[in-house]
């Protein structure tokens, strides 16, 4: 009957059960008391980058681009009755998001857990698409499409992907386009729900006070036939992305009030081959201490009054990519993309001082205890880690295992100052 | 879960609210300090909550400042401005892990000294704010002001409240407006933050796992108020009849349209018949099986987004859609019907039922969140209203269809807001 697990994690006291059932659904329970909610997540291994795939005895098969975002909408569709109206109904509520990985269901509530559990499994594997509904839902993915067009901050952070990525998926938008949407048909649809929501492909996360024995019964005894029986997942093909960026630089001018920039550093994505947690936490940890607001490159762009807010700092580890992206509002944009480069370039030859690092991993001890105060934050980040191929607790463990020496050499291996972009909105002359 | 709560006056106008819940690992402390909300100081509130915790006398500059927080396992401060409808609110919050968690007995001295720090001992240069610190966040406030227009939904909301009450306080926006943030010296500001200590109503809320009498000694030893005279903050005047619908069109650099309509709820949050009018609200626009959702993106496709929202302070709901151009009629149209027919009694028993299950659920789970639990605490404080879960749920269930009907028949719909794009 599968087989059974239990993580303990010292740091946080917290454990996590884990069960693979027979079909190959892979089952987690976080038990927590004294919280009045309960959350299930329900994933699959298919998002928005997984558009180019090898099916058994087909060959390679090609999809619209946003059709796992599309399918997302679709299985929302009920003929009968609004899916969230069922929920709403026993008090619980429904949401679902597509990443460029995968795409996740997820539920809570306080009452009646096992039931909306039950309506979460039914729901997502009892697909009813039509003609009609097709149709209707171009509109409204359509309007989704265009209210992000209308954040100049995303825009940017497209432009930015497209300057470092030549042919992988990542750089594309995981909606599609206002084209691939109004093209993609309802046999893609169903053939996509049949290949990729398989067991072997996907996984349910459990938090809150509950017992996990009663949780892995009831998930298993809610498999629908159709559900255990779908073969083998199709082999998702990546392209060969060159390691160079495709271009320096890139501008948009838009109607806006302060001009704004992101650099992003693009690694080697083989980093991720071996001690990846490891190696995200110790770039993490650099990144904050490169420009966090305890740095000196932070006080530096304060004082000459280039910023008034903090950086955003971003570290990807993913299927084919790794890059690390930095960036703020300013209204000196080429001065703030040297004095981003020149500080990772004196880190780079000259290292970190010991004394901050000591006081990062106290911020950090203190970071991981409170990020375990919200039962919320806790679902969905141990989720959409493990979605990822990272494991929240390995990451706890890896933080406090960190070593002065693991930051100085991860940093020298994934930063590479002739490979990165720039992307950056400036404001319209009037 | 909150096992307890308790409350103490620390001097005539500063209370103190002590939450006690063991399940938090860390303890979150918030300082409210109410100001008016009103032309004259609006904008200096506004700086006034980016300048001072940045640095301190203790720590003054930023990397030390900084260094310390992280060096007190990661604690967080966090200072902002806050618009509760006719009053402004500098909210200073901390954050710092329990002490069992981090092996130190001392975190709760430590982090208390701090926000006293923060209060009474700012880094001040020639009688005014460190001048670097405050001239960087000026510059910031009036970047933060001028973006607001990036914002383009927010910007359409925005601009139907300003419309909506030309002529009352709540048409100020919290951050206030670039000239008057011109105008604010080191001094100025240091001068009306003197004003503010000193007769501002101020409640400190703390929120965690502690022992509630050792933490009243540590907040009583560590956290110091001036005695004397704190003003009151007048109630907002909330009823108004509008003789006839304002409109408002602008221009932007956009690829989809946006709606936004007002209303005038026209009930006080002090009367009964408040819960059934936020109730109408919910059954309008709050969520997936809300009457704006179902028949204007599910039935008609005409959207992505939709909302209502309502203000509790000024007993206004808000309304907002994102649309394609040639579709603001329609959906302006399809908008207003959906109000008409709560009006006229088209509420099933499901909208009902649906209505009141997400509120109780949201009720039952706030005390989950130690944020949402601190400001709905306060929140509820400010309204007089109850802080006993099961008489609030007794009273959401004891409403009846009727009740919503009759309450959202003081609905008046006041101003529409479309941002179309450029000719």
């Amino acid at each position: 009957m599968g087989f059974e697990n239990e993580d303990y994690c010292q740091y946080i006291d917290e454990s996590i059960f884990h069960k693979k059932l027979e079909s190959g659904l892979e089952v987690y329970v976080l038990p927590k008391k004294h919280f009045a909610k309960k959350y299930a997540f329900f994933g699959t291994h298919y998002g928005g980058m997984n558009n180019v795939f090898e099916v058994d005895g087909l060959g390679r098969v090609e999809m619209p681009q946003g059709i796992a975002h599309f399918l997302e909408h679709q299985i929302f569709e009920d003929e009968l009755e609004s899916t969230f109206e069922k929920f709403e109904k026993i008090g619980a509520s429904v949401n679902a998001y597509t990443s460029n990985g995968s795409t996740v269901y997820h539920i809570e509530t306080v009452e009646e857990f096992d039931k909306a559990l039950k309506m979460l499994m039914n729901f997502v594997l009892d697909v009813q698409i039509t003609e009609k509904s097709v149709e209707k839902e171009k509109e409204v993915i359509i309007q989704e499409i265009k209210m992000y067009e209308d954040e100049p901050e995303w825009q940017m952070g497209t432009n930015l992907m497209l300057n470092m990525y030549h042919t992988h998926p990542v750089k594309d938008d995981i909606a599609g386009t206002v084209e691939s949407v109004r093209s993609t048909t309802k046999e893609q649809l169903l053939r996509c729900y049949e290949y990729f929501y398989n067991p072997k492909n996907m996984a349910m996360f459990v938090f809150g006070d509950v017992e996990p024995g009663h949780i892995f019964e009831l998930i298993e005894a809610n498999q629908t036939e159709a559900f255990i029986k779908r073969k083998t997942v199709p082999r998702l093909i990546m392209p060969n992305e060159p390691f160079r960026i495709v271009r320096p630089k890139s501008i948009i001018t838009k109607a806006i009030a302060k001009d704004s920039m992101i650099v992003g550093f693009k690694a080697n994505p083989d980093i991720r081959k071996e001690d990846r947690e490891l190696k995200l936490a110790a770039l993490r940890v650099a990144s904050d201490m490169m420009f966090g607001k305890s740095s000196a490159a932070f006080s530096r762009a304060y004082e000459k009054g280039w910023i008034t807010e903090s950086y955003d700092m971003d570290v990807q580890l993913g299927d084919g990519y790794a890059y690390a992206v930095f960036g703020n509002q300013t209204d000196h944009v080429d001065l703030l993309h040297e004095e981003i480069l020149r500080t990772v370039e004196s880190h780079l030859n000259n290292g970190f001082e010991h004394e901050d690092f000591l006081r990062m991993k106290r911020k950090l001890l203190g970071r991981f205890v409170a990020s375990f105060n919200s039962l919320q934050s806790i679902a969905s980040n141990y989720t959409f880690k493990k979605m990822r191929g990272f494991d929240l607790f390995e990451q706890v463990e890896a933080f406090n295992k960190l070593s002065y020496d693991d930051i100085q050499n991860s940093v020298k291996n994934f930063y590479d100052l002739s490979n990165s972009s720039m992307s950056a909105m400036i404001k319209e002359k009037k | 879960m909150i096992d307890m709560t308790q409350y103490f006056e620390l001097t005539p106008g500063v209370n103190l609210h002590l939450v006690k819940s063991r399940k938090f690992k860390t303890v979150l402390y918030g300082v409210y300090i109410k100001r008016p909300l009103n032309d004259s100081e609006a904008s200096l509130n506004a700086l006034l909550s980016r300048v001072i915790d940045k640095v301190s006398s203790v720590y003054p500059t930023q990397k030390e400042m900084s260094s310390a927080l992280e060096n007190l396992y990661g604690a967080i401060i966090v200072s902002d401005i806050h618009k509760y409808g006719e009053k402004q609110m500098i909210q200073i919050k901390m954050q710092v892990p329990g002490a069992q968690y981090v092996g130190e007995e001392t975190v709760t001295a430590q982090a208390l000294q701090f926000i006293d720090q923060i209060l009474n001992r700012p880094k001040v240069v020639d009688g005014g704010f460190d001048p670097e610190i405050f001239e960087a966040e000026k510059l910031g406030l009036i970047s933060e002001v001028e973006m607001r227009k990036d914002d383009k939904d927010g910007w359409a909301l925005s601009l139907c409240v300003e419309n909506m009450s030309e002529n009352e306080p709540y048409r100020i926006h919290e951050y206030g407006n670039v000239e008057a943030i011109r105008e604010i010296t080191p001094v100025s500001l240091y001068e009306h933050y003197q004003k503010v200590l000193e007769t501002s109503s101020i409640d400190v809320i703390v929120i965690g796992d502690f022992e509630p009498e050792t933490m009243k000694s540590e907040i009583v030893n560590n956290l110091h108020f001036y005695e004397g005279k704190r003003e009151p903050v007048a109630r907002e005047e909330i009823v108004y009849h509008p003789d006839q619908i304002k409109r408002v069109v602008e221009e932007h650099d956009i690829a989809q349209g946006k709606l936004a309509m007002s209303y005038r709820i026209n009930i006080p949050y002090e009367s009964d018949e408040y819960l059934p009018a936020f109730m109408a609200t919910i059954v309008l626009g709050y969520g997936g099986s809300s009457k704006l959702f179902k028949v204007v993106r599910e039935r008609d496709g005409l959207c992505y987004t939709v909302f209502a929202r309502a203000d509790k302070f000024k007993s206004v709901l808000l309304i907002y859609a994102g649309v394609d151009f040639d579709k603001f009629d329609k959906a302006e149209k399809l908008i207003i019907e959906q109000v008409e027919a709560i009006k006229s009694g088209e509420i099933s028993d499901d909208e009902l039922a649906i209505a009141k299950k997400t509120l109780i659920s949201n009720l039952q789970s706030l005390s989950d969140y130690q944020n949402s639990y601190i400001n709905y605490y306060y929140n509820q404080y400010l309204t007089k209203g109850t802080l006993d879960l099961e008489e609030y749920i007794d009273r959401i269930n004891r409403l009846d269809k009727n009740d919503l009907v009759m309450a959202a028949g003081h609905f008046e719909l006041d101003t529409i807001v479309r941002l179309k794009g450029e000719e």
